[in-house]
């Protein structure tokens, strides 16, 4: 067999053995339409993000009130004050005002995407409060009183949704 | 001689790379914008003086107030705070049913008030505060509606409680 010969048999069995793998993604599309469905239940359709800080259990409610975004203070099980989730301190019991949550609370800056007064106006007066579930009143009420004073009258209590 | 060509059989398939593509972009979209723990609020106001002219009412105004100790829920009303009933607290847990009952029919009397307020003690914890704020706000599922006449004399129809909560000595 000459080289001429057996360069055309080489060059006609690449091309015959030239096989287009096939992937079965079926299994795939499955798992995807799967997961598409569990995350289309979990959507949300409020604007208000909250990461919750360690040591914080919400109390359950029927409410089914969505939340806004908005000043964002956290008490968590061992009193300890976010703000954003920000550690600026710890809870001391006291009769008035918590004094560093009141410092920061009217030192806080207006994000600078907001441009229209009457948002403005509107949107720093409301106040996201977050409490541990094991928290007692008197806790809540300083946090309330302080945000009140540093003018943040509107309160949102956040809590978790329950289901019936 | 007959060559009989056998011709290959292509198995007409779906592509379905483009839909794949669209639910993994959809499902990234979805990833951010999900949330595993059910977030909700409930809103209460500082109490505000508003300066708004009122028509002299010919009813006193109703002024419903909930004293919250550890033994008992307290319903107050009218300005000189006359007790309406009184709920127990049943082996550490406030009757949540029957003050519910109370404020329906409480609601049923005064259709167009929407303010309750809150007197907790110091030491009630915020869970309990918030099971109470819940029955306040309005009537458990598969309770019946509330009817009543408005102050003009119209029937009206409502699920909700006193949606206006306001706590006590905030400022």
């Amino acid at each position: 067999m000459n080289i001429y010969k057996k360069k055309r048999m080489l060059r006609k069995f690449k091309k015959e053995n030239k096989e287009v793998l096939d992937l079965d993604i079926t299994s795939l599309l499955d798992i995807l339409v799967i997961l598409l469905v569990f995350l289309l239940k979990s959507y949300n359709a409020s604007d208000l993000k909250i990461d919750l800080v360690e040591n914080m259990s919400l109390p359950n409610s029927r409410s089914t009130t969505l939340g806004n975004q908005s000043i964002i203070v956290q008490v968590n099980r061992n009193r300890k004050i976010f703000i954003n989730n920000k550690l600026i301190g710890k809870y001391k019991d006291g009769v008035d005002t918590i004094p560093i949550l009141f410092s920061k609370l009217v030192n806080s800056k207006i994000p600078s995407n907001i441009s229209d007064k009457n948002i403005i106006k509107t949107k720093t007066k409301k106040i996201n409060i977050v409490l541990d579930k094991s928290l007692p009143y008197k806790v809540l009420s300083r946090v309330m009183h302080t945000s009140a004073l540093a003018g943040f009258p509107e309160f949102k209590f956040i809590v978790q949704g329950k289901y019936e | 001689m007959n060559n009989i060509h056998k011709r290959k059989k292509y198995i007409k398939r779906l592509n379905l790379i483009p839909i794949l593509d669209a639910v993994f972009i959809f499902i990234f979209f979805l990833l951010m914008s999900a949330q595993f723990v059910d977030i909700h609020e409930i809103g209460s106001d500082a109490p505000a003086i508003s300066l708004i002219e009122s028509i002299k009412e010919k009813r006193p105004p109703l002024n419903l107030v909930l004293d919250i100790n550890s033994k008992s829920i307290v319903i107050k009303t009218g300005v000189n705070g006359h007790i309406y009933k009184t709920i127990p607290n049943i082996s550490n847990r406030y009757d949540l049913k029957s003050l519910s009952k109370e404020l329906r029919s409480i609601k049923s009397k005064n259709m167009e008030e929407d303010s309750i307020i809150l007197r907790p003690k110091s030491k009630i914890s915020y869970e309990k505060i918030v099971n109470i704020m819940d029955s306040v706000r309005s009537i458990e599922p598969g309770i019946q509606i509330i009817r009543g006449k408005d102050k003009f004399g119209k029937f009206i129809k409502t699920d909700k409680l006193f949606k206006q909560i306001i706590f006590e000595t905030i400022i």
